[in-house]
């Protein structure tokens, strides 16, 4: 049974104050990660409240104070986690929904964190090492992946130290890029390699890492950030792109969605105005950032994965000279700040060396996301918090979700005995390719009476009466007429041009089935067109052949 | 020794009988005719699921249900042991040929007079629409030792309802249920039920009379895994440190028998292949990569590692 554990420390105070808590959840591999990442399914459930750590009223160093914070987190996980030690190697029964006993052997398979956690846990130096492999700060920046750094080393070599002259000692943990942490909580975990555990993680390292530093490369290297900005601005509006109306260089606490947005049209707005190299950085860092979320891996994509990296740093310098479209616009040029070498050691750059070796070890990215941690802080951090009377607020949060656990319990139990689906999602699911049609419009149209003018004029729709034409000519299997002309009888021709107004429908709901996965439901997106909007959004439809589940295309469907 | 399968497929509709030209002709067939693209849709699902499912082979009610918490190797895991030769070499290939460290589990298997199961690591094929998808299952993993009667659910509420059936209780009427679960799920504060108690007159619809008879009833529901409290204190800092915490196991115990993930759970590592000759692997859950293969190898190390100590003692 491999083991997830995720800790992020978090604010739970809305406005004032700076109560902060620091959740540890716990999951499990064997639940299907589509589960396993949607909340309601309650796969991810809480370990324990961490103190926060903030040591007040002392007079010790900073230093002093990290490490004592340190050692209490180690300490504290210990507690928590000793009792899976044993089962760890000795194995466990454990009984499913079924009553089918399982022996499981409760190892650490992956620890989701965030860089400063993961420094943490892995006790190896903030902002110098790498937790995962032994590169240190130096070659973040180069195309180098090192060795993965093992467990035993790791402690081997933090005891060592520990017993040579503190100058030596020092000397040979900065060597190896590590604090002296005595006792780590992993240090009697059998078969878990902490340093391996610690997965990829999409959100901070790519989406709000490396490519959040991608946007600011290219701000500094735009002769004109109002160009760039101007340039958002004048994109369309489309389905599922968020559009920016102020462009894009003044954005601050940019979320993760609105990066995603960001990406989709960096590409088409940098063109032409940067150095063409920095383009293909761009385009091989955003190939790398979509292919790395893949839900579902082959040797093929993995393949294309490493070859983006490396072409990715193959461009990168071009970062390193944004004066060289100098003249282009003399009043921001001072602005312009050189980007310094040293950007380019950061360990989110160096951390995407191990998404392949990541792939390959645990799954896929989507297995360890901490998208899904974050969205847990709501529920069993903030609303708990919010529960109580912000006085000794442990325990009342404590029994605050002990209740709510008992009725969800009884709740799925409730549901399970009465075979019902637990989730209205899993209604869905289990029905989705045939229970819903792959089109869906509302039953009641936006707009009852659009005259064929205003179609043709309002909405662009020119050739509205030739495709009805067609469509009625096919539904009706009448024989095919030369080019557009059609054969209709004369009966339908004069009902078809007695029609003078049409209802509209200003959007429809396409579901696609999700081929990334067999048990993943069907993906549904929106298509809008509106004419009060002035927003049209294109659609590709498949109309004949097969689609992946083989219920068909949307030939036939009304 | 690894066994190829593959699905014959007859121009016919498999559903139906009828038959047909060409393989597109039965498959319009099916998409047209109701009945069987229902029936395919059932099938297709079930097949997809045959993938991540321990299937029930070398499994018996009966001969294991004494076995359910022993050390010692029983059928369970006497499979582990045969696989065990054809899985070893963790370099990434299914060799044809058992290694010669897999003769020796082998015959200390057949001296014992266990039954040797006829297939373990079989590459079964899931026939898909477009892609074919070939599966090497890590067998002798996901062995059932036991099986109970009743489910931990099942175990934990059984006390509740007498009668077996469905019931509220602890709650007195199904309105008093509704109410708690949306109070609890909702995050309503116990101040604001106590007002809607206050401002609707709810006397005759539910029996509980304030926010606290339902805490009550809540609290006399099985409860599930219980913080502990544990202050830490460093020397020299005077503050007391709080952590709360639970026992992991519990939670594991949970979320194994949690019905909401029932026949879903991924119990054995597995990897796919698009094509037969194993060149191209395909990553996805946690089971297909290598991790989940080499930790299953090596507990499978260690089982086999007791086992023949115990066989020796």
């Amino acid at each position: 049974m491999p083991i997830i554990l995720s800790s992020d420390r978090t604010e739970i105070t809305t406005f004032a104050g700076k109560q902060s808590c620091y959740p540890v959840y716990m999951t499990i591999g064997n639940i299907p990660k589509h589960l396993r990442r949607k909340p309601s399914s309650r796969a991810q459930r809480l370990l324990a409240y961490l103190p926060t750590g903030k040591i007040e009223g002392t007079d010790f160093s900073d230093a002093i104070l990290r490490k004592l914070r340190a050692q209490l987190f180690h300490t504290c996980m210990e507690t928590v986690c000793a009792p899976m030690f044993g089962p760890a190697a000795d194995g466990m029964d454990f009984t499913d929904s079924a009553g089918t006993v399982y022996r499981f052997h409760t190892v650490l398979a992956a620890y989701v964190a965030d860089y400063p956690e993961q420094c943490l846990v892995t006790c190896v130096r903030y902002g110098r090492a790498c937790p995962v492999c032994d590169v240190l700060v130096d070659e973040f920046g180069d195309d180098v992946c090192g060795e993965t750094r093992q467990q035993g080393d790791t402690l081997l070599t933090i005891r060592t130290a520990s017993a040579l002259p503190s100058k030596e000692g020092k000397a040979m943990l900065t060597a190896a890029g590590l604090n002296d942490r005595r006792n780590p909580f992993w240090a009697h975990w059998p078969h878990a390699n902490i340093h391996a555990a610690m997965s990829s993680d999409v959100l901070h390292q790519l989406i709000q890492g490396v490519g959040k530093h991608l946007v600011e490369w290219m701000l500094a290297l735009v002769p004109d950030e109002r160009e760039l900005d101007a340039r958002f601005q004048r994109l369309p509006y489309a389905t599922g792109v968020r559009h920016f109306r102020h462009g894009i260089s003044k954005l601050s606490n940019v979320t993760g969605s609105e990066h995603k947005a960001i990406y989709a049209q960096l590409l088409a707005c940098i063109q032409g105005i940067v150095p063409i190299n920095a383009i293909r950085a761009a385009t091989t860092l955003l190939d790398f950032i979509y292919i790395a979320q893949f839900e579902c891996h082959s040797e093929t994509t993995l393949a294309s994965l490493t070859i983006a990296l490396s072409n990715f740093h193959e461009y990168l310098p071009v970062f390193l000279r944004p004066g060289v479209r100098s003249g282009a616009c003399s009043c921001t040029s001072e602005l312009r700040q050189l980007i310094n070498p040293a950007d380019f050691k950061l360990p989110k750059l160096h951390a995407m060396q191990h998404y392949v070796s990541s792939i390959r070890r645990f799954g896929t990215v989507d297995n360890y996301n901490t998208e899904a941690t974050e969205r847990l802080h709501i529920d069993l951090a903030k609303n708990a918090f919010r529960a109580t009377n912000k006085r000794d607020y442990g325990t009342q949060m404590c029994r605050w979700l002990r209740r709510r656990e008992a009725v969800l319990r009884f709740h799925s139990y409730l549901s399970w005995i009465r075979g019902e689906p637990l989730e209205p999602q899993a209604r869905h699911e289990t029905h989705a390719s045939i229970a819903h049609p792959p089109v869906i419009v509302a039953k009641r149209p936006h707009h009852t009476h659009v005259s064929l003018e205003q179609l043709r004029v309002e909405y662009k729709a020119t050739h509205f009466v030739r495709a009805m034409d067609v469509f009625l000519r096919r539904w009706h299997q009448l024989p095919h007429g030369p080019g557009w002309d059609t054969v209709l009888d004369t009966r339908r021709t004069s009902a078809l041009r007695t029609i003078s107004t049409v209802r509209v429908w200003n959007h429809v709901k396409f579901l696609t089935p999700n081929v990334e996965t067999v048990a993943s439901t069907d993906s549904r997106s929106t298509a809008y067109a509106s004419a009060a909007r002035g927003r049209f959004d294109p659609v590709l439809v498949r109309v004949t052949g097969e689609d992946i589940v083989g219920v068909g295309g949307l030939e036939g469907t009304p | 020794m690894p066994s190829f399968k593959r699905v014959s497929t007859v121009p016919s509709c498999e559903f139906c009988g009828s038959q047909f030209a060409s393989q597109k002709a039965v498959r319009a067939h099916i998409k047209a005719r109701r009945e069987c693209n229902r029936a395919f849709a059932a099938r297709h699902k079930s097949l997809t699921r045959l993938a991540v499912r321990p299937t029930s082979r070398a499994y018996d009610n009966d001969s294991n249900e004494s076995c359910s918490s022993g050390d010692g190797p029983g059928d369970a895991q006497a499979g582990a042991f045969i696989e065990f030769g054809v899985i070893g070499d963790t370099g990434g290939e299914l060799s044809d040929s058992p290694s010669s460290g897999s003769r020796a589990p082998l015959s200390l298997l057949q001296r014992k007079g266990n039954p040797v199961p006829q297939s373990h690591a079989s590459m079964g094929e899931i026939p898909d629409e477009d892609d074919v998808r070939y599966v090497e299952e890590c067998a002798g993993a996901a062995m059932p030792v036991a099986k109970h009667h009743h489910s931990p659910y099942e175990h934990d509420f059984s006390c509740l309802s007498a009668d077996g059936t469905t019931s509220w209780a602890p709650f007195p009427s199904e309105r008093d249920w509704n109410l708690a679960h949306w109070a609890k799920t909702d995050s309503i504060s116990d101040v604001t039920l106590a007002r809607l108690f206050e401002t609707i007159a709810l006397h005759d619809k539910l029996h509980s009379r304030s926010p606290r008879d339902l805490n009550n009833y809540v609290d006399q529901l099985p409860t599930p895994p219980s913080f502990t409290h544990q202050t830490f204190r460093i020397d020299g800092v005077d503050e007391d440190f709080d952590c709360f915490y639970r026992n992991p196991l519990e939670i594991a115990r949970e979320l194994i028998g949690d019905p909401a993930f029932a026949g879903k759970l991924l119990l054995q590592p597995v990897r796919n292949y698009t094509s037969r000759d194993k060149s191209s692997r395909q990553f996805s859950e946690w089971n297909t990569a290598d991790w989940a293969w080499e930790i299953q190898v090596s507990s499978l190390i260690l089982l086999i590692g007791n086992g023949i100590s115990q066989e020796s003692a």
